[in-house]
């Protein structure tokens, strides 16, 4: 009796090891809540319902702790395998060999990369290799105020607009005194995703193309940084340093008293929740010669280095993130995330499409097809970017001019560019 | 082998002690002196560290931002403290001389910033001080003053800060007044009185002598939390505009956790140990002076 108890025992202790062998615990690393991780949860229990040999473990941060999280986590060898990497960072963990290159993963897996909208996967890549597909995808969109355009007799502008239609619309909308004042354009000076698009329409950049020069302080530079400083002091821009966050912003426009403004797919939905905001979304005016002068910007999902599960890591990333595949149509449905996909159905799920704005696919489209421009992004971007900001805002606070302020960081920038 | 009652004794203590300074050595030493060594690294976290010898230190000195920060910080530090010690013991004094009716309603309301998150207080404060739509520059201009660009302007921002700061810990070093106050013999008032002193010779003669410990205690403690200030600079500024409120908290933070530049987070968390130190020991020093014992 004894040894046959202790026989069934075995056989059961066997088959649970069986059993536990063949399924394999993979790590996935996002911020988000860590209470309440929400969709990233049914994305995982949909995979799991369809792959039962493989585990998934989430690993959620909240955002501002998120990447150094994930780089204590790979120093202590306790990496996860499958980590959302925000394209800011995204240049600092390649120089640090963080991310495993998959060009060959999507070859052979037949990936259709010519599904995505094409701005949004240039930042998951590098040297013509892929590093991760992409997650988030949307341009800066330019918001207009449909109220404050119809009260002032304004025809909306149309997608080609230029900076000199932008500029003949200010004085339109700038009006009245304190509590009551309205002003044509609320710009935030709090990244440099906010100032960019007005040196990308004369032609000037952040940098030089091989981003190893700060180009800022040119001549170009300077004189358009003074232009928006002027546009301040005559009242047709907001004060940017009244909006030290988004929520600023939104309160603004949403209470009509800036006309237009930029904002990311996540303003939209926010500012779709705000009963009787009507709204419609452009690309930031370029100029003729440089149309290309509204923020593209995608964050990555990619694989870890040197992950030991390779396999079933990839299995994941494209149940998560491969167009088509169930990942994209569950965080639309959460609305979590903007497509990474050109499909109106998808963003159907996104943005209610009953309310403003309801142009924002066909809008995306044509950023994606003519008017988005990359962020100069590399490593040491958010170093860089601290040094920035301050500078401009003393520009647009009238404390200095800005070849002044630009020349003051330039070397400093210069050595962060140039350091091995 | 059997133990002495003292050995024993000694045994049991340390036990009750073990977990208390096990947790010491792994969350405060140990942290502390690998702070050190990394100050002395090049780390982004990913690669194995790079000695670095004093370059950090080096580059510390030398960087501009470190400057701006400092200066920043020490002004908060130096105001805030000045103006908080200032206001908190007068409404101290005022509370104990008065002895209203209802000064339990006014020691709990004082005290309430001091309990709630500094996030939330923050948060509400930004509201508070919009330039534009704020309801502190709403009852300025009710009464004919023109608004004021608290937390917009450079030269307004921290000044702003220091107040908030001011308005947060006046409820704590209040109590701690109320408590010294109360020691203070009601004899020594009565003499005082019957010589003929006026109010300020009382409270500069009897008072303020011995609440001096109370007082340097404030001090210090004051001292130190406000070069560590962080969460309102963030949350209020965020270190703008145009840098005139970024603290040395947030440098490290900035450095150290967005930039990945460990090992130069870790020179200036070193340096401001130092600053901390080297303030609290001529605090301490000088006490002996005044500081009633």
């Amino acid at each position: 009796m004894v040894k046959r108890i202790g026989l069934v025992l075995l056989l059961l202790v066997g088959i649970g090891f069986g059993l536990s062998a063949e399924v394999t615990t993979i790590k996935y690393a996002f911020w988000g809540n860590p209470d309440a991780i929400g969709v990233e949860k049914d994305i995982i229990d949909a995979f799991e319902a369809t792959h039962p040999d493989i585990k998934v473990t989430p690993v959620a941060v909240a955002y501002n702790d998120y990447h150094s999280k994930i780089l204590i986590l790979m120093a202590g060898g306790q990496a996860p395998d499958v980590m959302r990497i925000d394209s800011y960072f995204f240049q600092d963990f390649l120089k640090a060999g963080a991310l495993k290159d998959i060009s060959s993963l999507i070859k052979s897996s037949k990936v259709d990369l010519t599904k995505y909208y094409q701005s949004g996967l240039q930042d998951s890549v590098k040297d013509g290799k892929y590093y991760g597909l992409p997650w988030g995808v949307a341009p800066l969109y330019m918001f207009l105020n449909t109220k404050m355009f119809a009260d002032a007799g304004v025809p909306l502008p149309k997608p080609d607009w230029t900076w000199n239609d932008f500029v003949a619309l200010l004085p339109k909308f700038s009006k009245g005194e304190a509590e009551t004042k309205t002003y044509g354009m609320g710009m935030a000076v709090t990244d440099l995703s906010g100032i960019l698009p007005y040196m990308w329409g004369v032609g000037e950049d952040l940098f030089d193309n091989g981003r190893t020069k700060f180009t800022l302080n040119t001549p170009g530079a300077s004189k358009k940084l003074d232009e928006l400083s002027g546009y301040i002091k005559k009242g047709y821009f907001a004060d940017p340093s009244i909006f030290t966050n988004a929520d600023i912003l939104t309160r603004y426009f949403a209470q009509n008293r800036i006309a237009m403004r930029t904002g990311a797919a996540s303003d939209i939905l926010s500012s779709q929740k705000i009963e009787g905001l009507d709204f419609v979304v452009m690309p930031f005016p370029g100029t003729a010669k440089f149309p290309r002068a509204t923020v593209s910007k995608a964050n990555t999902v990619g694989l870890y280095a040197k992950t030991k599960n390779e396999k079933a890591a990839w299995e994941f990333l494209q149940f998560l993130r491969a167009p088509g595949r169930e990942g994209e149509t569950l965080y639309m449905k959460a609305k979590r995330t903007p497509p990474a996909v050109d499909d109106p159905e998808l963003w159907a799920l996104y943005a209610d499409p009953t309310k403003s704005p309801k142009n924002v696919a066909t809008i995306t489209k044509e950023i994606n097809i003519k008017y988005g421009h990359l962020l100069p992004l590399r490593a040491g971007w958010l170093e860089i970017q601290g040094l920035m900001v301050p500078q401009l805002q003393k520009v647009f606070a009238g404390v200095v001019d800005g070849k002044t302020a630009m020349n003051e960081i330039a070397p400093q920038v210069n050595a962060i560019l140039n350091k091995k | 082998m059997t133990l002495s009652a003292s050995t024993k004794e000694a045994i049991a203590g340390y036990a009750f002690i073990l977990p208390v300074f096990a947790g010491f050595l792994v969350f405060l030493a140990f942290p502390v002196i690998a702070s050190f060594f990394i100050s002395l690294s090049e780390w982004n976290m990913l690669n194995e560290p790079g000695f670095a010898g004093v370059a950090n230190y080096i580059q510390l000195f030398r960087d501009p931002f470190f400057w701006t920060c400092l200066s920043n910080t020490a002004y908060f530090s130096f105001f805030s403290v000045l103006v908080g010690i200032f206001l908190s013991l007068y409404l101290a004094n005022l509370i104990q001389e008065t002895k209203l009716k209802g000064s339990s309603f006014f020691k709990s309301a004082l005290f309430l910033p001091v309990i709630l998150s500094s996030v939330a207080v923050a948060l509400v404060w930004q509201w508070l001080l919009d330039s534009q739509t704020g309801m502190v520059n709403h009852l300025l201009n009710a009464v004919g003053i023109p608004s004021v660009p608290w937390i917009t302007s450079p030269a307004m921002a921290l000044n702003s800060v220091v107040m908030v700061a001011v308005w947060r810990q006046i409820g704590y070093n209040m109590v701690i007044f109320l408590a010294a106050l109360a020691n203070v013999p009601d004899e020594l008032y009565e003499a005082s009185s019957l010589d003929g002193a006026s109010r300020f010779q009382t409270f500069w003669n009897v008072t303020w002598p011995l609440i001096s410990p109370a007082t340097f205690f404030i001090a210090v403690t004051s001292v130190i939390n406000s070069f560590q200030v962080f969460d309102l600079t963030t949350i209020l500024t965020n270190g703008g505009p145009a840098n005139s409120t970024n603290t040395l908290i947030m440098m490290i933070y900035q450095n150290g956790f967005q930039f990945f530049k460990m090992g130069y987070a870790s020179a200036i968390a070193y340096v401001l140990f130092g600053i901390i130190l080297v303030i609290t020991a001529v605090q301490t020093l000088v006490s002996k002076k005044w500081v009633h014992s």
